[in-house]
């Protein structure tokens, strides 16, 4: 492994052919990773409200685009600021992630308190709507009241441009960083379900909720701790996306969310692990539709979707979900 | 009595005030995307055309007041056909220019032309608008060149400069689509080779899966036929994938500063065609001038010239025949109008018989005439030639 820039992918003439294949293969490979982290983190939120609460929150994908406009207009004026040294900068961005993936957990326990607790002992289409309706509100207010809002949005660069090589394949220094975001997050999801008390009131009350709450759990609390992680969770796909495709745009969540959700769909909704593979799963499938059958990149999504079709019809506990989908 | 009387004459009075206001103002719309990924186009050309009925007001040649209703279309065929139909209904609006995307121009033509509005295309290079909807509809007529121009004009620039093989990604817009047919069969008469053709979505960031079987090509040039974001993304990514030595391409739909701020330093280098020469331009100066004098927060863009000739077409025929819908149609079509680009006529298509285009090229962070370019002069290369 080494260090460097320029890197000798740079001229791809210097490229033999037959090695060029394998290259190739290796890239579609990052991509798929690189996209299916974005997916499994979106598909773990839904998973953990469907699994506290039985219902689809389908305004998870506002959630997503919601924290990527404040960590990008935080950054942005932070870079306005004039020029700190890496270190401080580097903290300071860190700062400004956490700021605003904190802000958008607390929009989601806005949102539960408001919008779907009122709800809870409604017919469950009710909560359905309401988030749909919450989530084009997101939207609509981002696009009215943010500078320009309507406009794609550049996302702050602020990982410098070297990177690694592992053999043939550059991978680069904001590439990196979301594979230790993703790996990061995981872990941590993982240590709150298995190893904190509250991880455990929340794995109770998606398996009974009223026994849950009879053996005395306070389930007001483990539900408004879902929300707030299963939002941070959102956000942190956010941050994702505008570091590695450096745009963004306010009606961007909804397609993220509805992937996001699919990918929880095929994983087997309220099964986290099943979320992180359903979300590597779609991604892949896409990535590799895309790059590998004729004209598959136009209909790539087709690709992805026809996964959870497929799904659906054959299993639609998905790949290691319990709880069938009768009640969507 | 006497109160029904002082009522009457108040009455009358509220009427013939109101009636000699309404007769007071013409209106003229401009329709375009002043909201989406194409806005900084949009809002140009409506600051442009904004300016010319400016202008006109001014100049005093008008026994009315002039106003623009200006209406976001927002790169959308739905949205764009609510606001045609919205300015079909307003009975003082006497014609209107419209439209940068070209499927937009398509769901909104007809409504013009069952009601008999004039439409002036200013923006939207899209084909068949002239060469089949322009033949049909006298009320469709278009200032800009179409993409099929612009294509063979990239073509030839880049095949003399010594380009043969290309890659090829194009959005499935029917713009996207047209400009792949057309830059293809442009290339093809020249010579060069398609190493391979790709489609996209609209609104699509991950081209990744593409780009990676470029490396295996190994193509001199990718052309992209679509729009700017997109074409950034593009670019953007071609730069992380290893493709930075592969020149990029495309025509007048990334001709915006919008494109050198999203794909930052990978931008420089690429090459676009940009309709008109704004250098050529007599009167050039003066109209920067104009448009830089009010104020107008957003740059006049790559149509705004389009755009303002549309509006003073526009009040060239409303002076000549009067603010009469059915005639200003009529006087559209058959005009002899000197603008900004130079004398409009239009042919039996309504397309302008103008047809002026000059290359642009990315050069630190801006769009650069080509002959003014440090790529012209010898100073900075190319990439993608041996």
């Amino acid at each position: 492994m080494s260090v460097g820039f320029p890197r000798p992918t740079d001229d791809s003439t210097l490229l033999v052919k037959e090695h060029a294949v394998s290259l190739v293969f290796l890239l579609q490979i990052k991509n798929s990773i690189m996209l299916g982290a974005q997916y499994s983190l979106i598909a773990i939120g839904f998973t953990l409200f469907f699994g506290a609460l039985n219902v689809v929150v389908f305004c998870q994908g506002a959630f997503y685009i919601l924290a990527t406009f404040i960590g990008a207009g935080l950054l942005s004026l932070l870079i306005g600021a004039g020029h700190l040294g890496p270190i401080v900068f580097g903290c300071v961005a860190f700062a400004i992630f956490f700021l605003s993936m904190c802000l958008t957990g607390l929009v989601g326990v806005l949102v539960e308190r408001t919008t779907i607790k009122p709800f809870r002992n409604a017919p469950l289409v009710m909560p359905i709507l309401s988030t749909i309706g919450v989530g084009i509100v997101i939207e609509q207010l981002l696009k009215l009241f943010y500078p320009q809002g309507s406009n794609p949005q550049v996302f702050p660069e602020i990982f410098p441009l070297t990177g690694v090589m592992l053999g043939d394949l550059f991978i680069s220094v904001s590439e990196l960083v979301i594979l230790a975001i993703t790996i990061v997050t995981l872990v941590a999801i993982w240590f709150f379900i298995k190893k904190t008390k509250i991880g455990s009131h929340v794995v109770a009350i998606s398996q009974d909720f009223e026994a849950a709450a009879l053996m005395g759990i306070n389930v007001d609390r483990a539900i408004m701790v879902t929300f707030f992680i299963g939002a941070c969770l959102a956000a942190i796909a956010g941050f994702m996306n505008g570091i590695y495709y450096t745009v963004f745009r306010y009606d961007m969540g909804a397609m993220a969310g509805i992937k996001g959700f699919s990918a929880s769909v095929v994983g087997g909704l309220g099964s986290v692990y099943g979320a992180v593979l359903g979300g590597f799963l779609m991604a892949f499938t896409e990535t590799f539709a895309a790059a590998y059958i004729p004209g598959g990149s136009a209909i790539r999504d087709v690709f992805s979707f026809g996964i959870l079709l497929l799904f659906l019809i054959l299993r639609p506990s998905g790949i290691i979900g319990e709880k069938a989908l009768d009640k969507v | 009595m006497k109160k029904v009387l002082v009522f009457s004459i108040v009455l009358a009075c509220c009427l013939a005030a109101t009636f000699t206001m309404a007769n007071d103002v013409v209106k003229i719309a401009f329709i375009g995307p002043m909201t989406g990924s194409n806005a900084a186009q949009g809002m140009g050309a409506k600051n442009s055309f904004d300016l010319a009925v400016r202008l006109a007001n001014q100049s005093g040649d008008f026994p009315y007041t002039l106003e623009v209703v200006a209406l976001d279309d927002a790169s959308d065929p739905a949205t764009g056909a609510s606001a045609a139909t919205k300015i079909v209904s307003d009975s003082k609006i006497i014609a209107a220019a419209g439209h940068w995307n070209s499927p937009v121009a398509r769901a909104t033509i007809p409504i013009f032309h069952e009601n008999n509005t004039a439409l002036i295309i200013w923006g939207a290079i899209g084909v068949d608008l002239t060469d089949k909807y322009g033949k049909m509809y006298p009320e469709i007529t278009r200032v800009c060149p179409k993409l099929d121009a612009e294509n063979k004009y990239l073509a030839n620039f880049l095949t003399e400069k010594g380009y043969k093989a290309f890659s090829v990604i194009h959005d499935n817009s029917a713009y996207g689509a047209d400009c792949q047919v057309f830059m293809e069969s442009s290339l093809k008469e020249k010579g060069a080779t398609i190493l391979s053709t790709d489609a996209v979505n609209v609104g699509e960031k991950d081209f990744m899966p593409i780009l990676a079987k470029s490396l295996q090509l190994q193509p001199q040039a990718m052309y992209y036929g679509g729009v700017v974001t997109e074409a950034a993304l593009l670019r953007l990514q071609m730069a992380k994938i290893g493709l930075r030595n592969v020149l990029f391409c495309g025509i007048s739909g990334i001709a915006d500063e919008k494109f050198n701020e999203v794909a930052g330093r990978s931008a420089e280098g690429a090459v676009i065609v940009k309709p008109g020469d704004d250098a050529e331009i007599a009167g050039w100066d003066d109209f920067v001038a104009a448009y830089d004098k009010q104020n107008y927060s957003e740059p006049m863009g790559a149509y705004g010239k389009y755009s303002y000739d549309a509006a003073n077409i526009i009040l060239a025929a409303l002076k000549e025949v009067g603010p009469d819908k059915a005639k200003v149609v009529e006087a559209i079509r058959n005009i002899k109008y000197k603008g900004l680009l130079g004398e409009y006529t239009f042919d039996s298509t309504g397309q302008t018989t103008l047809l002026d285009m000059g290359i642009m090229v990315s050069q630190d962070g801006e769009w650069v005439k080509w002959d003014d370019s440090s790529y012209a002069k010898g100073e900075k290369k190319l990439v993608g030639l041996k």
